[in-house]
């Protein structure tokens, strides 16, 4: 027992206090860290460390402070709590109580923050399954962005998991590239059908969540692609959790392929070989060089030169014939070869030529200017404009086909050439004519009548909503 | 939201009531008096007898100033026991809840239902724990260490001492929700965001009954299942003769509310009706862009149609389908064929029809002359009679059936009797189809289409205000009863002659005085006049009238089939009805609804369209919603003091939790179960299942000796399920009115409010009884 009374009990336990929370306060401050360069300063000590070593929560993102709120009232019954709240958003996804969907998913992910699946899985389910339940279009796209959001968040409290990176961009690149609604979406995408994004009246900018700079869907999805890839980096040569690294490697350049391919459809031919050029140097250049581990950890690169893969052999101490198989397989798998002719074909002015005339006459048929015409010199009817510029497009075609034979037996360029004829063939129907028994496409019109319904449809669909202008 | 609640009914429930307490009155006498006297021996009667006196002699002679004194003492030790630190608790919630819930980019309404879940959902589950906690813990304790024994000696009776803690603990129970409750609609107003706050109101809804037809157009229970698991919703086809059919009670002058439509200087106040429906679009084509942008398309028509509701149920049977559709459709001779047609099938050859067209019909003669009867007009009397006989003699035959099918005896069913009665009904049809056809009008508004914007609750596209006064084109039949109407009157004023012919101010009286268009009003007076010469009309004493004596109604019905009155103007022939006066029958009105997009489904459940009164302010919602809640404490606090009257602290919090576990989450698996409506076996059988890994269908792998006393043991627990499930109460009840809070509705009073408190004062009564005697019959030492 000690002689010192209650004041200075209670006076040395208050000392004592302050003393032990000076160091604790030295090690256990947060560190002030930049989570871009992994670098950190500051006092938390503690926090340094963690961050050196790769340990704990502080390096794997933005630490939720209502998450640790949330272990601390549960009591640490943080499994079974999430396991419930699972339980709970089937049941509101079922009853379509939305709203508290996207509590009850925002719960889960305070509680299990570095569960990538969980993100993986609800990013995806809000963005597809909940925005299909939707009617309206402008609602669709709202869903698909608090998905895209999900996940971006996803990749903000998980700075080391490249996978949500790429999933960020694979819903924003397919969301809005290829999904039913794309026509309305990619528009969306950059002019946000929410009143809250009016930048001027009338004029509306995007949601600067997904989209700060308003640039085109699949170059945002690039960035995130580049991101993904990136963060892959550190790992050196492991592979990605979730997906073959071969795909998730080549992000990048599909997107830059996707985004020149989309806007040839759109008719942005100014950008045309720019954009075909970026393609095919992402897919050659940076993808087709990139190493990678192929069956039984044998690296390979994807466009290696002869003397390469020699090198290549020899590190992977196997024979030339053998390394040979391995790159051939591989290149296979991901159609490597497709998408260099493919992009090689399109960069090339003559493919633009046609593709330009074709789009121009369907412009024409489009505003009317399908039907023949009288002549005022001659007083002769003459075939109407749309008509003369796909005869036009045939030739065009047919000298695209000529420099790259082996390309343009591929699907997407006969079907081109059969759209051209159904567009040929609807002039000469409502000017009462009948199909002159020759023309120039007619072999490959012939040769692929299995195609004709489904060339018939896409017919229909690109004319059905047409506006004279 | 999916509610769908059915109403209360508080007389049946107090019976039910009473007849539980007396019956658990019964046996707590009755034991108390066999142990007794198995303790005391001879004796033991006398004590009884005494014991049973003190008590009643105590409950008799309660004292408000000594209960007033243990309240206050109650009161006091919450407050020492620091039982409002759960204010400390709340304020942290509420100062951090901001992290979990502001987003303001979320929309408005989800906004508000989240943030009103969270509110409710905190002040409820913090109280919660605190109430258990106190209630179970305070007497056990108060007789640990001692104090109870101070207050004994002192005059007050112990079941004083029973109704002084619930009180004092109610009271600070209440307080501190009277607090959060006000600090909660402080918070809830200043935190949520700007664009959010307008829709913070408590809509009053009056919800209907649903029906549909199917895309034949024949009345059914429910739509088309597009698929999703929960069968809440059903569907119907657009562009289809499916329709959902509501029909709204209590209908009057107030359910008409005031709106200003538009803004600015084009702003206009509109009296109607507003509707609001939340309609879930099914699409199995992506549809037109227009469609895509707008949302798919639906209309109401409003209708009061007295032959549908007459002859619908008609239509249950394929074989009497021709009489319901000619009925229905207003052929009343037509149908009267059908009727005879069907008298003869039944006479000549009456097993074509099966046991269940029989129902059908007789159920059907029944409804149409409850109906007839109902609008009580002596012009169509003799026809209802009629349809009452016939529905009498159905139902003869329909027991000679029924006694034949079940006692297997050979008894001749009166099959003739009834093809008599039908062919009696079919001539009283004949008869007055004329008076039928004019009784029974059928007067449809369709209301122009509009787009629903699916899941926005309460947005302006899903709200229609259908005004008082409509004015729509009309079709045939409201055209020649507008026009009969107006004819017959004008005639016995003698308004539509001068000079032996017709009056040649009549196109101008047509224009203003029955609002036609001048084109359509000179369309009629040619038409009149050429009638006239062609000798169709006559003149007689001043007075114009139809010259084969018919009334006006047929001879403007005749003009209008013979398409001599095609509206000369594109509007077609507007006239005007009274949304009460013309479209409310009986206080009923009814609403069909139609979706338009061909390969589109509209997806409805009873909640989803409803008339809206007046909107309330949220703060009158919300107040039912605390009110609810706080009959939900109060009802724990009075089971925890009751069972920790008898026993220890500890098992008194084990049992009032276990008792409102149970009850809030388990209590309707439970009735299900109980119903048989959960499939399953019994608690033994399924154990014996599970450790056989054996699934129900092939079942247990036991003697039939062991499968019999396993499945007997199941009756036996399931009979102490029964006794459980009635005594332990249904603690969602208390959340019902949360829940329509949290949606943006007033809660109604009768089926939320009005339950709690049954439940609550239901407990009340027989817990402070049963605290009362446990606490003056055992021994405080008895630790």
């Amino acid at each position: 027992m000690t002689n010192l009374n209650s004041r200075q009990r209670k006076m040395s336990y208050g000392i004592g206090i302050i003393l032990l929370l000076g160091p604790i306060v030295y090690l256990g401050f947060p560190a002030e860290q930049n989570v871009a360069d992994s670098s950190s300063g500051g006092l938390g000590k503690l926090a340094q460390m963690r961050q050196q070593y790769d340990l704990g929560e502080a390096t794997l993102g933005k630490v939720d402070p209502s998450s640790s709120a949330m272990n601390l009232v549960l009591l640490g019954l943080r499994g079974p709590a999430a396991s419930v709240l699972h339980l709970k958003a089937i049941e509101y996804q079922e009853k379509k109580q939305w709203a508290k969907l996207k509590t009850t998913v925002d719960s889960i992910i305070l509680l299990q923050p570095h569960y990538v699946q969980i993100w993986k899985f609800q990013g995806w389910n809000l963005a597809y399954n909940v925005s299909r339940e939707w009617d309206k279009v402008d609602d669709r796209f709202y869903w698909v962005k608090e998905g895209i959001k999900f996940l971006k968040l996803g990749t903000e409290r998980n700075q080391t998991i490249p996978i949500l990176f790429h999933n960020v961009g694979e819903v924003i690149s397919s969301k809005m590239g290829i999904s039913d609604e794309k026509k309305f979406f990619r528009v969306f995408f950059k002019q946000d059908p929410d009143p809250k994004f009016e930048v001027s009246p009338g004029q509306r900018g995007p949601d600067p969540a997904i989209n700060e700079e308003g640039k085109d869907s699949y170059l945002v999805a690039h960035d995130w692609f580049v991101k993904a890839n990136e963060k892959d980096d550190n790992d050196d040569l492991i592979g990605v959790k979730g997906m073959t690294h071969v795909f998730f490697r080549q992000g990048p350049a599909k997107s830059l392929i996707n985004y020149a391919e989309t806007r040839t459809k759109e008719g942005a031919f100014e950008e045309h070989i720019a954009a075909w050029e970026a393609g095919f140097k992402a897919w050659m250049e940076d993808y087709g060089r990139e190493e990678f581990l192929g069956l039984d950890d044998k690296v390979y690169t994807l466009a290696p030169s002869e003397e390469e893969l020699k090198q290549q052999a020899e590190r992977n101490g196997i024979t030339l014939m053998a390394q040979r198989k391995l790159w051939e397989s591989n290149v296979k798998m991901v159609n490597f070869d497709f998408w260099r002719r493919y992009a090689s074909a399109e960069m090339d002015p003559v493919t633009l030529n046609l593709h330009k005339t074709f789009f121009d006459a369907k412009q024409l048929y489009m505003q009317g200017k399908g039907f023949d015409r009288l002549d005022p010199a001659t007083g002769m009817t003459v075939p109407s404009e749309a008509q003369v510029k796909l005869e036009e497009a045939m030739q065009r075609w047919l000298e695209a086909k000529q420099k790259f034979s082996s390309m343009f037996e591929d699907g997407r360029y006969i079907d081109e050439a059969m759209l051209i004829v159904q567009y040929w063939q609807a002039i000469h129907q409502q000017n009462a004519r009948p199909i002159p028994d020759d023309y120039p496409l007619k072999k490959y019109w012939v040769e692929n009548s299995y195609k004709h319904s489904e060339i018939e449809r896409e017919f229909q669909m690109e004319t059905r909503g047409r506006k004279l202008e | 939201m999916d509610f769908d609640i059915s109403p209360f009914n508080l007389s049946s429930a107090a019976m039910s009531w009473l007849m539980l307490l007396g019956v658990l009155t019964l046996i707590s006498v009755g034991l108390s008096f066999v142990l007794c006297v198995a303790r005391n021996g001879a004796s033991g009667f006398t004590i009884f007898t005494s014991g049973l006196r003190s008590y009643l002699g105590d409950l008799f002679s309660l004292s408000p100033k000594r209960i007033y004194a243990l309240t206050k003492l109650t009161l006091l030790e919450a407050i020492r026991r620091k039982a409002l630190l759960v204010f400390v608790v709340f304020a942290i919630l509420l100062m951090f809840a901001g992290w979990f819930l502001t987003d303001t980019n979320s929309r408005p309404e989800l906004q508000v239902s989240i943030h009103v879940t969270f509110l409710l959902t905190a002040i409820a589950w913090l109280i919660l724990p605190a109430v258990i906690f106190l209630s179970c813990w305070a007497l056990p304790e108060d007789i640990r260490i001692r104090s109870l024994h101070t207050v004994v000696t002192k005059p007050a009776r112990r079941l004083e001492i029973v109704i002084g803690r619930m009180a004092g603990m109610g009271i600070v129970t209440c307080l501190v929700l009277v607090v959060m409750g006000v600090i909660g609609a402080v918070w809830i107003y200043r935190k949520l965001p700007e664009n959010s706050r307008s829709q913070l109101t408590c809509r009053v809804p009056v919800f209907g009954q649903l029906y549909f037809f199917d895309t034949e157009g024949q009345p059914a229970a429910t739509g088309i299942n597009v698929g999703d698991t929960w069968m809440y919703r059903s569907h119907i086809a657009g562009n289809s003769r499916a329709r959902a059919v509501w029909m709204f009670p209590g209908i009057d002058e107030s359910s008409i509310v005031t709106e200003t439509v538009g803004t600015g200087e084009e702003a206009k106040t509109v009296e109607g009706l507003k509707m609001e429906c939340r309609f879930e679009a099914f699409r199995t084509v992506k549809g037109s862009e227009k469609s895509v942008l707008q949302g798919v398309q639906a209309q109401y028509t409003l209708s009061a149609n007295p032959r549908e509701e007459a002859f619908g149920m008609l239509s249950q049977g394929e074989a009497l389908r021709p009489v319901a559709d000619a009925l229905r459709d207003g052929q009343f001779r037509n149908g009267s064929e059908r009727i005879k047609e069907l008298a003869t099938r039944i006479r000549s050859n009456p097993d074509e029809l099966r046991p269940a067209d029989y129902l059908g019909l007789q159920n059907g003669l029944a409804v149409a002359a409850m109906v007839l009867n109902r609008m009580n007009q002596t012009t169509i009397q003799p026809v209802a009679e009629q349809f009452d006989l016939a529905s009498g003699s159905g139902r003869s035959l329909i027991d000679v059936l029924q006694r034949n099918n079940v006692t297997g005896s050979t008894e001749k069913p009166p099959y003739g009797a009834f093809a008599d009665s039908l062919e009696k009904l079919a001539e009283s049809i004949q008869q007055n189809a004329d008076v039928l056809h004019e009784s029974l009008p059928k007067l449809e508004v369709p209301l122009p289409a509009f787009h629903i914007s699916e899941y926005h609750e309460g947005a302006a596209e899903n709200t229609t205000m259908v005004p008082r006064k409509l004015r729509f084109a009309a079709d045939y039949e409201t055209l020649a009863r507008f026009l009969s109407g107006v004819f017959e009157k004008w005639s016995e004023e003698g308004k539509l002659v001068e000079a032996d012919a017709i009056s040649p101010a009549l196109v101008d009286n047509l224009q203003k005085d029955a609002s036609v268009s001048p084109l359509n009003a000179e369309l009629l007076a040619t038409v009149l006049n050429e009638q006239l010469a062609a000798g169709a009309l006559k003149i007689s004493e001043g007075k114009l009238t139809v010259a084969d004596g018919r009334r006006w109604f047929a001879f403007f019905d005749d003009l209008i089939r013979k398409e001599l009155l095609i509206s000369q103007d594109t509007e077609g022939w507007l006239i005007e009805k009274d949304l009460i006066k013309d479209l409310v029958s009986s206080g009923f009105l009814r609403v069909e609804v139609a979706c338009l997009n061909d390969q589109m489904y509209l997806g409805m459940a009873r909640p989803d369209l409803f008339i809206r009164k007046p909107d309330r302010s949220f703060l009158v919602g919300y107040t039912k919603a605390l009110v609810s809640i706080a009959l939900m404490l109060m009802l724990i606090i009075i089971l925890g003091v009751t069972v920790s009257s008898i026993v220890k602290g500890p098992v008194a919090l084990f049992f009032t939790l276990t008792f409102f576990i149970v009850g809030q989450f388990f209590h309707e698996f439970m009735m299900r179960m109980l119903s048989g409506q959960e499939q399953g076996m019994g608690t033994l059988e399924s154990a014996v299942l599970i450790a056989q890994h054996r699934n129900p269908q092939v079942g247990m792998d036991v003697s039939s000796t062991t499968s019999a006393v396993l499945k007997g043991a199941d009756k036996g627990l399931e009979g102490v399920l029964r006794v459980f499930s009635s005594i332990v109460p249904d603690f969602s009840v208390f959340n019902r009115g949360a829940a329509f809070v949290e949606n943006g509705f007033d809660v109604p009073f009768n089926d939320c409010v009005v339950p709690a408190a049954a439940i609550f004062v239901g407990f009340l009564v027989p817990c402070v009884l049963i605290a009362g005697a446990m606490l003056k019959f055992r021994e405080l030492e008895a630790k």
